[in-house]
């Protein structure tokens, strides 16, 4: 697969995968490849791994992205084309719902009056559904105030990167005006009959099953927030058609680890029923890629008994090592037959890296493969 | 309720058991383990898995070699003494719709408005109110001696375990907050509840074991033991060690065969002290390990439970 020409080309790379899979380091390291080719790239991941931002120097939460200084890319060996540029982010689900809140409502009161909601305030204490949601809306936010040349997303691990795919379309069917008209009867839809039943029920099962207090602050709350869905669903629907359209790429992340390798399919089918195009796939930490193979040589070892004896136990790792090295040469194989039936691109292969792969170094090299190839 | 201190139940008693780890670790195969392990003890036991699509294909269950035609929501058999279930937002929902409706037709009804349906799907937290809800219902019915439940990747198992405590803030009263109330005992209950966090010989997701672990005491889950999965074997010596190492830093440009799985050893001897030394002043928690099996997937299990039994994670198995 070319990643180099989506990594030149795209506006968004969304990457996704099984957790574990080191979706993060190739994000980054794609991020890094985009800057080394001239571009700005900004990189948002969602709860990555510390030691990684510390190699990124960038902070673990911040209000807004963070460059990527020059010294500290030069301390690894690494040179931008003019032009380039990193930033990181990692998404603070808060700060980007106080955003939200802060631009979308029509009148300061009105920010205020949402924000001084019992279930406002429990919002922000909420992992799931929000992170999707903010995940979308940040990517949305970054990609219309046009400062980076290519948005990176590193997305929540595993099948919540679905609900991510899905969640501007889910929350856009949420913000629905009959689903809001049923949910807040009062403040909406009174004439409808029809509405006026189903609105009558809904508050009995909610009154029952959270209690009549709940019922009545959750209609206040959409009341007053309703104020700003008209606002989120116009994004809800930018969202969908900025990753539809052809500035917007897919990548799968995965492991040779038959776990993964399932979620990896699985993911490049719900990406198609989503009507979206899956890219291609990144195979990581595999012994597939291309690296010249040598084995001990005869000479060196009757020179020196005590590495002779070493390489005798190492063999049997030899032997494991040839095994999974034609294994995953064929699932390499295998992976790139399954993206092109999708009409994707392909796989690539990234080097098998030790636990170095957190420093700026091990980036550096990752990103090499994910260059065009200079001769 | 609290237990006298110093008399807790050990994991393998605890009729609760809830299998987190970062993605990847091998979460999967530890529950089913702990489940045949608990079957050939002869204790009623359920195994779970959290799942957000409900209907998707299971991980889990499929390893029993049954089609799965009917939906999993409900318990069904997968062998003796042994049932598996998904729990799914969806299912919980409909759970508690049921019961606040008391009338099924209208709980039907209710489910099947899809403004309601679209609101709990689309709504923060309302997701993980229903697999709680259904969780709490599982354990209501007392049919289990053990339930096993091989939870999400760890942000959102951090998040599920929370939730209890914002959802009572929140809603005042009703059905949900008395199963929530009731969920948040339960989890807290030492002796009724215990999290095995799962981990593998890799820096970083040994360091990330220790995090949920914090993470984990502080909303007052107790952590009953720490799994470092697949360890390998280590066959070398300190001085082959050495001299490996010098002989594949002099070989650069060419991969020496077998150092790329010599590198990989090393990493794990490495993540497996520094495991070993994090876990040391957390004096009541078990820390073990499981080595590396090879085989297809029964196999894999059968001696993951022998080796869950060995390690004080599991009952023995009981005679005839």
């Amino acid at each position: 697969m070319r990643l180099d020409t989506l990594i030149q080309e795209k506006s968004v790379i969304v990457v996704c995968g099984a957790g574990g899979v080191g979706k993060t380091t190739a994000s980054s390291a794609m991020g890094l490849a985009a800057a080394r080719m001239g571009r700005r790239a900004l990189v948002l991941t969602i709860d990555p791994a510390r030691r990684l931002a510390q190699a990124l120097g960038i902070p673990p939460t911040g209000k807004e992205p963070v460059q990527i200084t020059s010294e500290l890319l030069a301390s690894a060996g690494v040179t931008l084309a003019p032009g380039g540029e990193l930033s990181a982010w990692m998404l603070d689900p808060r700060v980007v719902l106080e955003s939200v809140v802060d631009r979308f409502a029509p009148s300061p009161e009105d920010a205020m009056r949402i924000r001084s909601t019992r279930l406002y305030q429990a919002l922000g204490e909420v992992v799931s559904g929000l992170q999707e949601y903010t995940a979308a809306e940040a990517l949305f936010e970054f990609y219309q105030m046009g400062k980076y040349e290519l948005l990176i997303l590193d997305t929540p691990p595993s099948r919540n990167a679905l609900d991510f795919l899905d969640a501007p379309r889910r929350l856009a069917r949420f913000l629905d005006e009959r689903t809001i008209a049923i949910l807040t009867p009062r403040a909406a839809g009174r004439s409808n009959p029809v509405v006026r039943a189903a609105a009558k029920v809904v508050r009995t099962a909610l009154s029952r099953a959270f209690g009549e207090s709940f019922a009545d602050e959750l209609e206040v709350f959409l009341g007053a927030f309703s104020k700003l869905f008209s606002r989120m669903r116009d994004h809800a629907t930018g969202v969908r058609e900025l990753l539809t359209s052809s500035e917007a790429s897919f990548v799968v992340v995965t492991s040779p680890d038959e776990a993964a390798l399932s979620e990896a399919l699985y993911f490049r089918d719900r990406i198609g029923q989503l009507g979206l195009v899956s890219d291609g796939f990144v195979l990581n930490r595999s012994y597939a890629s291309n690296q010249a193979i040598c084995r001990p040589s005869e000479v060196e070892c009757s020179a020196a008994p005590q590495l002779a004896a070493a390489l005798r136990t190492l063999s049997p790792l030899a032997e494991v090592e040839s095994t999974r090295l034609l294994k995953d040469r064929q699932l390499l194989a295998q992976l790139i037959q399954k993206s092109v039936d999708v009409g994707g691109q392909g796989a690539l292969a990234l080097p098998f890296l030790d636990e170095a792969v957190e420093d700026l170094a091990a980036l550096k090299l990752l990103s090499a493969h994910m260059m065009p190839i200079v001769t | 309720m609290r237990c006298v201190r110093g008399v807790t139940r050990s994991i393998a008693e605890r009729p609760l058991v809830l299998v987190t780890g970062k993605g990847g670790v091998g979460k999967t195969t530890v529950s089913a383990a702990l489940a045949i392990a608990a079957q050939e003890a002869r204790q009623k036991t359920l195994v779970a898995e959290i799942t957000s699509d409900p209907l998707a294909t299971s991980p889990l269950l499929t390893h029993w070699g049954t089609q799965f035609t009917q939906r999993l929501d409900q318990p069904v058999t997968l062998g003796a003494n042994l049932d598996g279930v998904q729990i799914s937002p969806s299912a919980g929902h409909r759970l508690f719709l049921r019961a606040a409706l008391r009338v099924g037709v209208l709980a039907d009804a209710a489910m099947r408005s899809s403004a309601l349906n679209r609101f709990l799907l689309a709504a923060p937290a309302f997701p993980e109110i229903g697999v709680l809800y259904q969780l709490v219902w599982l354990w209501r019915l007392k049919k289990y001696e053990r339930i096993i439940v091989d939870l999400p990747a760890t942000g959102h198992a951090l998040g599920l375990v929370k939730l209890p405590r914002t959802v009572t803030r929140v809603v005042p009263k009703g059905l949900v907050k008395d199963a929530i109330t009731e969920g948040l005992e339960i989890l807290t209950n030492r002796d009724q509840c215990g999290t095995i966090i799962v981990t593998l010989p890799e820096r970083l997701p040994v360091t990330e074991s220790f995090e949920l672990h914090q993470g984990l005491q502080e909303v007052g889950v107790s952590v009953g033991a720490l799994l470092l999965n697949r360890m390998p074997e280590d066959v070398f010596s300190a001085g082959e060690r050495e001299v490996l190492g010098q002989y594949i830093a002099t070989h650069q440009d060419e991969l020496l065969l077998g150092s790329r799985e010599f590198r990989r050893l090393g990493q794990a001897t490495r993540a497996r002290a520094a495991f070993y030394q994090q876990a040391a002043p957390l004096l009541e928690l078990k820390s073990v390990e499981l080595p590396v099996f090879d085989g297809e997937w029964r196999s894999v299990i059968n001696a993951a439970a022998q080796g869950l039994v060995k390690t004080g994670l599991a009952l023995g198995p009981r005679g005839q």
